[in-house]
């Protein structure tokens, strides 16, 4: 992390050659149009580059935080509130990164952003979305728009990723019935949809009752993860603005990315709804350590 | 800005629900900060921020009607005036077989509703409090937060656990009427430890009860609010699970959330405790209608 806050071009056609072959980008993506309950995420990826910087100089352990040489693209100004403009401006970034062989790494913003990466992906059936979250996300459409944060997954499913959701702890009936059927209630831990797109959730308590191997089944190689951090407790990251009780620990987390990377390529990934106005600098610092881990360590993962 | 708890709009009346919410913002001597009078308008409009289909229960309790009840009129001049409104209602919604779900308010509202209970003929209370609730008198009064367990436990049978903290004379009086639980350390989970079971929980108790939980129970970690600062509170899931375990043994009448103090500025208490509202209708629901259809 050389310049966190000034935009930095993308390197020159052929840069990436030169590059290590899972050298990190980052895309900044300040974009908060539809965030319902407390505002402020658009403020969340100067919040993070801050505490890049930090992260950079203070490793979590071997192999943690190298994050020297990254790229930090500011994809739009923080004024766009267009969805159309900021997927635009989003796509065409995160294509430039993978035009140049780095790994792309979005921060939010708000949850819709992913919207914006997955559009650089061409081939969606082949890449599964691995998603973070306390929020279903599944909505067809929420205050009058389909590209709010409550959305997110919807849109993903449109485009035809299959869909893997962990720690999910709040839904609306609607959003549950339209993607797994009538009648799927979740009070078994994992719901299941066959597709196509494939998807299924695991709930915040089956993941808590070991769930995870068996959500993880037929689960594709290559996959895109996507960490909204209420998907965490608001004990250790308080700062986002749909706070839900009985999250994840930060090791939690880490221990779930690691087993869902175990033997797949992350092909890119993101971080978002980190809201500063919340926060007292830990999720900032915390939402960096994941930024960091899923550039870094993501590729030491053993496959 | 709609006045209903989860939802935008009321039944007709609450004989088309099958629970009502009571707001009662009763404040008379919060043992730690004032504020909890302002607590149920901050749940009801967290509460609109909540998803209402609740995962782990398997339903949405708001399908078949949730009816929002106007706070009642509290008359602070003496405590019987304070108290009467509180337990009128609980006797006249679960009375008409509604479940009731009370928000409070400071936790010396249970000394309001466990008057209705009684009326009805009597159920068991399911205490859960940080502070075991069995002191006589506290400033000259005998209805306050500290107090309102040995209130209930005078009328009905009473299980109190949770509690982290404990005067002498409230261990005293808890000893002899045989109505501590299991404590907070016993109820946390956490490596090694041996787990108290809900048996533990609602031993004792008849078949109805009243689930009466003061959110101060909960870890300030948890619900970070004034007044809540004493470590080794309970965690969402360990709570969560409790309630799922009482409801699994128990016919749970109604339910109150009470001992929220919101702190200005910071809308997570509130939220906190809309959606362990959202859980306690949930189990409530699945309980009656054990088919697990919404509507």
């Amino acid at each position: 992390m050389a310049r966190a806050r000034e935009k930095i071009e993308s390197p020159a056609p052929g840069a990436g050659a030169r590059l290590p072959p899972r050298a990190c980008g980052i895309v900044a993506s300040p974009y908060e149009a539809t965030a319902s309950f407390v505002a402020g995420c658009a403020f969340g990826p100067e919040a993070i580059a801050a505490e890049l910087e930090a992260a950079a100089r203070t490793a979590l352990r071997p192999g943690f935080a190298q994050v020297d040489g990254w790229t930090w693209v500011e994809a739009h100004h923080r004024s766009v509130v267009v969805p159309d403009v900021m997927r635009r401006d989003v796509g065409k970034w995160t294509r430039e990164l993978l035009g140049a062989g780095r790994l792309p790494i979005l921060v939010g913003g708000e949850h819709t952003v992913t919207a914006g990466a997955l559009a650089a992906f061409d081939d969606a059936s082949s890449l599964t979305v691995v998603q973070f979250d306390a929020h279903a996300d599944l909505r067809q459409a929420y205050e009058g728009t389909p590209w709010n944060h409550a959305c997110a997954m919807r849109r993903a499913l449109d485009r035809g990723h299959p869909l893997l959701q962990v720690g999910i702890r709040s839904a609306v009936r609607e959003e549950i019935d339209e993607v797994y059927g009538r009648g799927a209630d979740g009070s078994r831990g994992l719901l299941v949809r066959r597709g196509p797109p494939p998807a299924r959730l695991l709930t915040r308590s089956g993941l808590r009752e070991g769930g995870l191997d068996d959500a993880l089944r037929g689960v594709g190689e290559r996959i895109y993860v996507t960490i909204d951090l209420d998907v965490l407790d608001p004990g250790c990251a308080p700062g986002v603005g749909t706070p839900e009780p009985d999250g994840l620990s930060f090791w939690e987390l880490l221990d779930a990315l690691e087993r869902v990377l175990a033997g797949r390529t992350l092909a890119g990934a993101d971080v978002v709804e980190l809201c500063p106005a919340r926060d007292d600098g830990r999720t900032a610092r915390l939402a960096a350590r994941l930024a960091a881990w899923l550039g870094t360590a993501a590729s030491a993962v053993e496959r | 800005m709609t006045d209903c708890f989860l939802t935008a709009e009321n039944p007709e009346d609450a004989a088309h629900a099958w629970a009502v919410v009571l707001p009662v913002p009763f404040d008379r001597c919060a043992a730690k900060a004032p504020g909890a009078r302002l607590a149920p308008a901050a749940v009801i409009a967290a509460s609109q921020q909540v998803e209402t289909h609740d995962l782990e229960a398997g339903c949405d309790p708001t399908v078949r009607g949730l009816f929002t009840a106007p706070p009642p009129e509290l008359d602070y001049v003496t405590e019987d005036a304070a108290l009467e409104p509180i337990g009128g209602a609980v006797e006249a919604h679960v009375g008409a077989g509604r479940f009731a779900l009370l928000l409070g308010g400071e936790s010396a509202v249970l000394a309001g509703s466990a008057r209705g209970l009684a009326r009805l003929g009597g159920c068991g209370v399911v205490r859960l409090e940080g502070v075991l609730g069995c002191e006589d008198v506290r400033h000259g009064l005998r209805a306050v937060p500290r107090t309102a367990t040995r209130r209930a436990a005078e009328l009905l049978p009473v299980r109190s656990s949770g509690w982290r903290l404990a005067a002498e004379g409230a261990r005293a009086f808890a000893g002899a009427k045989d109505l501590a639980g299991p404590d907070a350390r016993r109820l946390a989970a956490r490596p090694g430890a041996t787990l108290a079971t809900a048996d533990e929980v609602v031993a004792g108790l008849p078949q109805d009860v009243w689930l009466a939980i003061d959110l101060g129970v909960l870890d300030p970690s948890v619900l970070p609010m004034p007044g809540n600062l004493e470590p080794g509170g309970l965690a969402y899931a360990d709570l969560t699970a409790l309630l799922a375990a009482v409801f699994a043994s128990r016919r749970v009448l109604g339910a109150e959330l009470t001992g929220l103090c919101v702190p200005a500025g910071d809308v997570l208490p509130a939220f906190v405790a809309a959606r362990l509202g959202l859980r306690v209708l949930a189990l409530a629901h699945r309980q009656r209608y054990p088919a697990g259809a919404d509507g």
